[in-house]
């Protein structure tokens, strides 16, 4: 039997529920898109990034960026409703690295990415002045020719218009919390006589037989990118959210009758300090809501296996087997922070560069004296000039190419300098190992 | 690669589980003590990991010597393994038996479930961080055993120095672990530590629910502190993914050593004899062969990690301190047997510690004495002294008030006493390091910030950075809230022990004095980790378990 009191507190509690979230998230998630790039230069120097709304690029509206010789991701929060984006990747001439470029709405957080992202790759690009592409497999390799290089890419028209996917966001959350709603009633309408008396433990019961499918599938098709497809990995999550959200709601609905004010407060209070913890867990927050946490110590559950072997010696495995294998086993390599390392766990060799606070005395070299053995290098590139101030007890140098681990910086500052003592290297020592991730040569 | 990740992770578990379990399997029956000493499934689980890790350190130690290789460990997991497949018939009854009574609770088996998905997550994601840390070092530590297959090593992991003689660079047992393991399977340690973290994180989840489960019986509580470890960002225990860190398997001993120490007490109470020497007695129980396994325990400890070896022992005082001072359980038998059962435990652990202080590490204590902190006006001696003699006096006060019969002098005592504390307490503490947290001025990592107080000590403050920040922002401040409030709605031992404990974190990391003199017994880059003894997810969860509704029967 249904009860007309039900009724009205099933219409208010989920009209409030409604309320609270919209303006939750209208207050949370600002309006506005988010361009980002990875961007790393010879030199370091500034950037910026001009928009247009269709009245043409105007110096208020602009941003600047630092651009420095370490590869580094930038996110500029940029006012809705745009129709072109341009961005000068450095203000001097040389040689500059520009990926991963993207434009997305800042509410692109439940729905599909290819609803509200767009991708920015240079081939459609709309006007390029002033930038040689330099001949490179990766195809991220620029040469500024100029004091006024720029990119100008025309912006899909689904964010011409203010706040378009926004409202988008908006109705399709809410859509889904009123779903959520009705399942939940179902329990509170007919139901209503058997609950008088029940728990939460028994309210609970069902939550993770409904959500864990879901949710595992989730994680599932998350971890395995590439199998799965972005919006099927999206259309899962908000599956297991909304039977999530349902159970939540039944439980807060079925167990108004009996809850004391202050433990209702008491439950928010506690949890809406936790949720931020869980968002970011969950892979809504990039990073942890406050403090200076390293987030790379936290599972994610957006993290990847693909993010594993990206950024860790993972791929070179069998690289570092082989350069074991041909030289002599008490050799001393010079490489990167990270490559030393590697080659430390991995194989007989020892390194000679490595954090500060593992660095041995009269063994380890430190970063000003790995920076006078680049110059040295650059100033002498025969290699046979017997005055040069360089380590007696290095046997070899390797280059680690490989640009997409962040961990790898190169041995000598900037991807061009890297170049030219990889040329250098190469008329004057000899090249005793090559893959795609390294080059190692044999000093005289 | 997502495949192989689970299988290489499920591999690991079993190697780090089988050995110990044959040969746990095996004591029981030659003592013919019955199936595992009655132990439950968790405990099984624990035990024989434990069991393990001391095993294969003990591996590597004889390998070493006879210059056997380490590659041949395999030989050994075939006897292993062939032993537990004979004896896995006679203990199938058992385990099965030990599995329904997991099972018969509905909140352990939601707890089943989150460990599966922690497992799941952590196997693929790894321990392999995106950022360069620490790990490589351990890694390279153990490259070098491989290298020279010995326990032992020679050379500088990194830089391949020539080292004086065979020498220990860092408590060695996990490395000859990873050492076994990488050769044995013939697997690239990186490969290794990125695929252990999955087992390890199942471990952690395991000790966690034992110590919960210690402290609280309650199922419900034990899943909701399982699902908030997971989930909360709350400092070192939170780090998942860091799980193949030596100090992280410390943890697990930690969690663990707590959870066995309860369970002691808990048998002690159960026998009906005053006299404490028949208490300990073999027999029904075992209580004096668990208190030995224990011991060993703190042994792998220091060998794992030694800052934990103390983190247990602060964690014991600063409950025995909480049961001390708690009025209204005074007269309550089991918790006199608990106090008496500690006191004896923290005086016979002490008695060890200062013996082996004394015969090992005479040299570094006498250069811990030459030290600025250790010099006049001596407030980190004094200070520390000072709180101590109060907490014994308002012991001594509770126990003669309880007896006496003039109620009205010892109370009065009480109250001035304690108030000499609460001034105390508030003179020490350094109140702007507490608004830092807040508002850092700046930022520092590892080692402390060391400055001199007023009266001119040198002392030193943990900075508000890397862990710390996360473990008090917000989640740390949530539990503490929640610490305080259950304590003062009833007191139990999950209670006490959680606000006693803290109550010592406060102190220590607030306390320039405190935190001075902690970092006498755990090395000062390594004291910031007291934070450990927070134990935020077990008081959020007690404090979400109270606002469940009260006829709900699994409370």
């Amino acid at each position: 039997m249904i009860h007309h009191d039900n009724e009205l507190r099933f219409l208010v509690v989920n009209l409030l529920i409604l309320s609270i979230w919209t303006f939750s998230y209208t207050w949370i998630v600002r309006p506005g898109l988010v361009l980002s790039f990875d961007i790393a230069a010879d030199t370091n120097t500034v950037g910026q990034v001009y928009w247009s709304n269709g009245s043409g690029f105007s110096e208020d509206k602009k941003k600047i960026f630092q651009v420095s010789n370490q590869h580094r991701y930038v996110r500029l929060v940029l006012p809705s409703g745009i129709e072109k984006v341009r961005i000068d990747p450095i203000i001097t001439e040389g040689y500059f690295s520009l990926r991963e470029m993207k434009i997305g709405s800042r509410d692109c957080i439940f729905l599909p990415k290819r609803l509200c992202f767009q991708e920015l790759p240079i081939e459609n690009a709309f006007f390029i002045d002033q930038i040689a592409v330099e001949n490179r497999a990766s195809n991220d390799y620029f040469l500024s020719k100029g004091t006024d290089p720029k990119i100008e890419w025309q912006i899909e028209k689904k964010f011409h218009q203010s706040g378009v996917v926004r409202y988008l966001a908006i109705l399709i959350f809410q859509s889904i919390l009123l779903t959520a709603a009705l399942y939940a009633a179902r329990g509170l309408l007919t139901h209503e006589s058997k609950l008088a008396g029940r728990g939460l433990a028994s309210d609970l019961k069902h939550t993770p037989i409904l959500c864990a499918p879901f949710f595992i599938a989730y994680v599932f098709s998350s971890v395995s990118v590439g199998a799965i497809s972005q919006p099927v990995i999206d259309f899962l999550f908000l599956i297991s959210l909304v039977v999530f959200a349902a159970s939540i709601l039944g439980i807060l609905q079925r167990w108004s009758n009996h809850l004391k004010p202050q433990r209702v407060l008491g439950i928010f209070l506690v949890v809406g300090f936790l949720m931020p913890d869980f968002f970011f867990h969950l892979g809504l927050a990039s990073k942890p809501f406050a403090g200076e946490e390293l987030t790379e110590y936290h599972w994610r559950a957006t993290r990847t296996y693909e993010d594993n072997f990206q950024h860790s010696p993972l791929k070179y495995i069998e690289d570092l087997d082989q350069i074991s294998q041909i030289i002599s086993s008490d050799a001393i390599i010079l490489s990167d922070i990270a490559t030393s390392y590697y080659l430390a766990s991995t194989t007989s060799v020892k390194g000679r560069l490595f954090h500060p606070h593992h660095s041995v005395p009269q063994f380890s070299i430190d970063n000003s004296q790995r920076k006078d053995i680049c110059r040295t290098i650059l100033k002498h590139p025969t290699l046979n000039d017997s005055s040069w101030n360089f380590p007696q007890d290095i046997d070899y140098i390797l280059l680690n190419l490989d640009r997409r681990n962040k961990n790898v910086a190169p041995l000598c500052e900037g991807d061009r300098t890297q170049q030219l003592i990889s040329e250098i290297l190469k008329k004057h020592s000899r090249l005793i190992f090559r893959s795609d991730f390294f080059e190692l040569y044999k000093l005289y | 690669m997502v495949y192989k990740s689970l299988v290489l992770s499920f591999a690991l578990g079993l190697l780090l589980v089988i050995p110990g379990y044959s040969l746990l399997s095996l004591t029981g029956k030659l003592k013919k003590h019955g199936n595992f000493f009655s132990l439950s499934l968790p405990r099984i689980i624990l035990t024989s990991f434990f069991i393990s890790i001391g095993s294969y350190a003990l591996i590597a130690i004889v390998f070493s010597y006879l210059s056997v290789p380490f590659g041949k460990v395999w030989l050994i997991w075939l006897v292993l393994g062939g032993l537990t497949l004979v004896t896995a018939r006679q203990d199938l009854p058992y385990l099965t038996s030990q599995i329904r009574r997991l099972l018969l609770s509905r909140w352990n088996i939601c707890s089943i479930l989150v460990i599966l998905a922690a497992f799941i997550i952590l196997s693929v994601q790894g321990g392999l961080l995106d950022r360069l840390a620490d790990g490589w070092w351990h890694m390279a530590y153990a490259n070098q055993m491989i290298l020279e297959n010995s326990a032992w090593i020679s050379h500088h992991p990194l830089v391949g120095k020539e080292l004086r003689s065979p020498s220990i660079l860092y408590p060695p047992i996990w490395h000859t672990n990873l050492a076994l393991l990488s050769s044995g399977l013939g697997i690239a340690l990186p490969v290794i530590w990125h695929a252990i973290a999955g087992p390890i994180v199942v471990f952690t989840c395991l000790a966690f629910f034992l110590l919960v489960d210690s402290l609280t019986k309650s199922p419900k509580i034990c899943f909701l502190s399982l699902v908030l470890l997971l989930f909360l960002v709350g400092g070192l225990n939170s780090y998942m993914r860091v799980s193949p860190w030596p100090a992280n398997i410390a943890y697990i001993g930690l969690y663990f050593a707590l959870s066995e120490t309860f369970r002691v007490s808990d048998a002690l109470e159960t026998r009906t004899s005053t006299s404490y020497l028949r208490l300990f007695r073999i027999g029904p129980g075992h209580t004096l062969l668990h208190l030995v396994g224990i011991g060993a325990l703190g042994f792998l400890l220091i060998g794992l990690h030694g800052v934990e070896a103390v983190l247990y022992l602060f964690a014991i005082t600063a409950y025995l301190v909480g049961l001390s001072l708690t009025k209204e359980i005074h007269s309550a038998p089991k918790f006199q047997i608990e106090r008496t059962f500690l006191f004896w435990l923290i005086a016979t652990v002490l008695a060890f510690g200062f013996l082996f202080a004394f015969l090992f590490l005479r040299g570094y204590l006498a250069g811990l004495l030459l030290l600025p902190k250790s010099k006049a006006p001596y407030l980190n001696f004094f200070v520390p002294t000072i709180l101590g003699t109060f907490i014994i006096v308002l012991a001594w006060i509770n126990c003669s008030g309880h007896r006496s019969s003039e109620k009205g002098f010892w109370k009065a005592a009480w109250w001035v006493t304690w108030i000499g504390l609460a001034l105390l307490l508030i003179a020490v503490v350094d109140f702007s390091h507490i608004s830092a947290l807040f508002a850092p001025e700046d930022y520092g990592r590892h080692v402390p910030r060391a400055f001199t107080e007023r009266f001119g000590n040198r002392v030193w403050l943990p900075w508000w950075d890397h862990q710390l920040r996360g473990a008090f922002l917000f989640s740390g401040l949530v539990g503490i809230f929640c610490a305080i409030f259950a304590f003062t709605k009833e007191r139990t031992r999950a209670t006490i022990f959680i606000f006693a404990n803290t109550a010592l974190v406060i102190l220590i990391l607030t306390s320039p004095y405190l935190f001075s003199m902690s970092s006498f017994l755990i090395p000062l880059g390594s004291t910031y980790r007291v934070h450990m003894l927070l134990f935020t997810p077990i008081s959020i969860a007690i404090l979400l378990s109270y606002m469940l509704p009260a006829d709900d029967p699994s409370r």
